[in-house]
């Protein structure tokens, strides 16, 4: 048998041979490792946050330990699973094959990118030694008194940071370069779209949140005043330092997302996605946006009244790109035959959960009303919508998806549907609450709350637990068939797609074309009966 | 109708908290309409278009664009956001216009408490302590012992009055909220933030701390106490008279009483135990007096009230051996310093 013999990108065994390689499949699934753990050492911190949670007064752990819980899922779920999220995982397995290219631009920088990134997790992991509280934001003063191991976990940030700006780089050359004959721009298929755009932002606002960091870190060892006013420095200043970053990366977290739900829906309902261009230039307006709207994380930090203003307009302007993609992947639903198949599942809940994001937004955006909403639970529900219900199930949908073609075998459906269910429904149990308890006022990161925020809090730690079991099953159901000699083989185009990465063998082989393609249409020809039309 | 979406929210206690509840309610009505179209479209789609089982490949139709259509749905959601724009910035620009008139209280927020401070200098601090047992943190885990729980003295603030507060912080970035009041604003340390209000309704409301500041963020509340004017006048009156007692000479037992009321006050035994030998955060302050105690740079110094003042007012000049310079610096008078070390002294 052909297919048995071939050789594909897994067959060379042994983990010296993972090191060495520069493989953009290879790299792209150690990061699908390396992002999963952390995805459960993360969510185990937030089950643990919810379970203190659960009862007003102490439940398991004293307010010190609460602390260093909160921090340290923040800190692993941003900097270590969510911004290598989607970007380097399937933007590197997938986006090269998409564009007909063999492998990126620069092989060797990837596989230093992936380097880097261990580098950084294990300093980062080195700091779990002194464990700091300070939040996932770092804000100064509390950051420089701190006697945490601050600068370890802030230089294990930037490292990080360091690992996103090569991949960004990376993949803008790629894409600039490395397109087969006749990929024309509008004939790319909308994820490599969304992973353009998300590198753009990668590239040019990580260097600054770089410089934050070591200015922080200069600030705590060599004692320059920049952030601390003891010092004569101003701790405001590291606000607006730290979101110029921080806001532009949570579109690094959800384009790429946006990019998987763009490929989903049209192949699941047999239909062309409708407004193509719309959902590729709203990709790029909404990165050129995100660098225009950090002030809204400092409406009440004392900015001046016409600045959160002028930040406010601009931060109204994001919901315009957002809805036009929601409509558009609605438009594409309409009169389609659509198949409920998990990674459409997925999909269809990031759109539903995604838009009571956005929508969400719109009221913290409402410059007085984010006044009384900032820095309380609607604001962590608020996010929580957008980065789980969003990145976190877009990412689940691409794993969904690819899975068949990065493994070449096939999941248990029935379970992953079973998985699924959980996670939707835990998901709203966990953070409706959190609307109603931002709403009555109740702060966000605090250990202790009133007794009339009971109930609230009782509901979204069951949701959590719901969810939590969800995402375990779907992964467990992954591991099971990845590795199990009785799972099915998946044959090269399972869910009948027409993009580039379905027109070779699952497991692609190491070189992914036999021959690189020649491309004379887009990829998103999709129920019109092609075989049976002529 | 109109109302059910302001069912959920704090009541409406200052002046301008019912524009911004007009506007909640616009937004809510706005985006829950636009959250029904489009997920109900997005559920009728999928029952509606849904593959049945066993049902063959269907022809669909072959339809990428529409420029009407993408026009239209890109100028409505445009209207409609800076329509919302404005009237939350409208309502943005009275909440932070303060008028002239105001009367000033200045806030300072420190570890874990808020210290207020009138025009004619009455001073007053909020705290968290279960009376009765310093063991015991939480509301929560001081009811269920039976025990009364107190957050202190209240922020007293007159009805129907303009108030100015003038906030900052000694130590790390706190944030001012009265969730009834609609107002929210950050204490940052080494500069003055300011906000007002106006209370339209008496009654007690709560004041949370909203910026992340360390252990005991949860718990740096406090009351606020809205009374007539006339009421509040004469409460102010009568505190400064108070306060004007608070140099006369106390007799020792009555410094001690009032130093061990302040220790639960000042949010001290959050880190100290008053009795011999044990640690929380900082040291045991109980059998201390009279001894050596040894710094973290090896030196040797005698705790007597010298030392005692100079560590509580100065936490940072010197380090006990073996302990974090974890201590705040503290907002307290040297009268209430005094009584502090008095009640040190008497603990054995
Ligand atoms: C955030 C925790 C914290 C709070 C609150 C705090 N302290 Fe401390 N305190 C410490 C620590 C830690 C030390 C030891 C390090 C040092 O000497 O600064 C200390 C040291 C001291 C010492 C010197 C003790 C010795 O054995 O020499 C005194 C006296 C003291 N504190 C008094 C107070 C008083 C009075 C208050 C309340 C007004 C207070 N502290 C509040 C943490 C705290
Ligand atoms: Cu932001
Ligand atoms: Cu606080």
């Amino acid at each position: 048998m052909s297919s048995e013999t071939q050789e594909t990108y897994l067959s060379k065994k042994g983990i010296w041979e993972w090191i060495v390689s520069v493989d953009h499949k290879r790299i792209g699934l150690l990061y699908i490792w390396s992002i999963l753990i952390f995805f459960i050492i993360g969510g185990t911190f937030a089950l643990l946050v919810r379970t203190e949670l659960i009862a007003p007064g102490r439940t398991i752990v004293g307010p010190d330990t609460y602390n260093i819980f909160f921090t340290l899922h923040g800190a692993i779920m941003v900097f270590i699973f969510i911004v290598p999220g989607i970007v380097a995982t399937f933007g590197n397995i997938i986006m090269p094959i998409q564009i007909g290219a063999a492998d990126v631009a620069f092989p060797k920088l990837n596989r230093l990118s992936y380097q880097i990134y261990v580098v950084g997790v294990i300093v980062i992991l080195i700091g779990l030694l002194h464990p700091i509280d300070t939040g996932w934001t770092f804000y100064t003063p509390y950051s420089i008194e701190n006697d945490s191991a601050v600068i370890t976990t802030v230089f294990g940030a930037f490292l990080l940071g360091f690992s996103s700006i090569l991949t960004g780089l990376n993949f803008l050359v790629t894409i600039h370069k490395m397109r087969a004959p006749g990929m024309t721009w509008y004939r790319m298929p909308l994820f490599t779209w969304s992973i353009y755009a998300t590198s753009i932002i990668q590239v040019i606002a990580t260097p600054v949140i770089g410089i934050t960091l070591l200015l922080l870190i200069a600030e705590k060892t060599l004692g320059v005043g920049f952030f601390n006013p003891k010092l004569g420095g101003d701790p405001v200043l590291f606000e607006h330092f730290f979101w110029f970053y921080s806001h532009p990366v949570v579109y690094i977290m959800i384009l790429p997302a946006m990019g998987v739900v763009s490929e989903i829906i049209p192949v699941f309902s047999r239909k062309p996605i409708f407004g193509y261009k719309a959902i590729a230039w709203s990709s790029i307006g909404i990165a050129a946006v995100s660098f225009l709207v950090w002030g809204h994380h400092l409406f009440v930090s004392g900015q001046s009244a016409v600045v959160g203003i002028v930040f406010s307009f601009l931060t109204m302007l994001v919901a315009i790109p957002t809805a036009i993609k929601v409509f558009n992947w609605i438009t594409t639903l309409w009169k389609g035959q659509i198949q409920l198949d998990p990674p459409m599942l997925y999909a269809l809940a990031f759109v539903f959960l995604f838009a009571i994001g956005g929508l969400t937004g719109i009221f913290l955006a409402s410059i007085n009303l984010d006044v009384s909403l900032h820095d309380t639970y609607y604001v962590v529900a608020h996010f929580h919508y957008t980065m789980q219900g969003g990145t976190v199930i877009g990412l689940m949908a691409a794993l969904m998806y690819w899975f068949p073609k990065i493994t070449g075998k096939m999941y248990n459906q029935k379970m992953a549907k079973v998985a699924f269910w959980f996670t939707f429904i835990g998901f709203n149990l966990t953070f409706i609450p959190q609307f109603l308890l931002g709403l009555h006022g109740m702060p966000r990161r605090y250990y202790d709350y009133l007794p009339q925020f009971h109930i609230y809090h009782f509901l979204s730690t069951i949701g959590a637990y719901l969810l939590g079991t969800g995402y375990v099953w779907a992964l467990i159901n992954f591991v099971v068939a990845a590795f199990s000699k009785k799972a099915e083989k998946a044959p090269a185009n399972p869910w009948g797609a027409e993009t580039l990465e379905w027109k070779v063998p699952s497991p692609p082989p190491p070189l992914n074309f036999d021959e690189i393609p020649t491309v004379t249409d887009w990829p998103y020809n999709l129920g019109q009966k092609k075989e049976t039309a002529a | 109708m109109w109302q059910i979406m302001l069912a959920i929210l704090p009541e409406p206690a200052s002046s301008f908290a019912g524009e911004w509840d007009s506007v909640y309610s616009i937004v809510s009505w706005i985006t829950g309409i636009a959250f029904l179209l489009v997920e109900g479209a997005l559920i009728y789609f999928i029952f509606k278009y849904r593959r049945h089982k066993g049902e063959s490949d269907k022809e669909t139709p072959f339809f990428t664009h529409s420029t009407k259509m993408e026009i239209l749905w890109t100028a409505i959601p445009t209207v409609i956001v800076i329509f919302i724009f404005f009237i939350a910035a409208k309502n943005f620009v009275t909440i932070r216009t303060i008028p002239k008139d105001a009367l000033e209280i200045s806030v300072t927020g420190q570890k874990w408490q808020w210290t207020f401070v009138y025009p004619n200098g009455v001073k007053k601090t909020t705290a968290h302590y279960c009376e009765g047992d310093a063991n015991l943190k939480t509301l929560h885990d001081c009811e269920a012992a039976g025990k009364k729980w107190s957050w202190g003295d209240p922020l007293v603030v007159p009805l129907n009055k303009n108030v100015r507060i003038k906030l900052t912080s000694i130590d790390v970035i706190h944030s001012f909220f009265i969730p009834e009041f609609r107002v929210k604003q950050d204490a940052v340390p080494g500069t003055y933030n300011f906000l007002w209000f106006k209370p339209i309704k008496t009654g007690t409301f709560r004041l949370f701390c909203t910026e992340y500041c360390g252990d005991l963020h949860s718990q740096m509340l406090g009351v606020v106490k809205v009374v007539p004017e006339n009421e509040f006048n004469a409460w102010l009156a009568k505190e400064a008279s108070g306060a004007s007692e608070e140099g006369k000479e106390l007799s020792v037992e009555e410094l001690v009483e009032k130093g061990k009321g302040l220790v639960q006050k000042a949010g001290c035994t959050a880190c100290h135990a008053f009795v011999p030998g044990k640690r929380i955060v900082g040291p045991a302050l109980a059998g201390i007096f009279g001894k050596e105690v040894k710094l973290n740079n090896g030196q040797k110094v005698m705790v007597d009230e010298a030392y005692l003042m100079e560590s509580i007012k100065d936490p940072t000049a010197k380090i006990v051996a073996g302990f974090p310079p974890a201590m705040p610096p503290q907002n307290l008078s040297d009268n209430e310093i005094k009584a502090i070390i008095e009640y040190i002294k008497s603990l054995k």
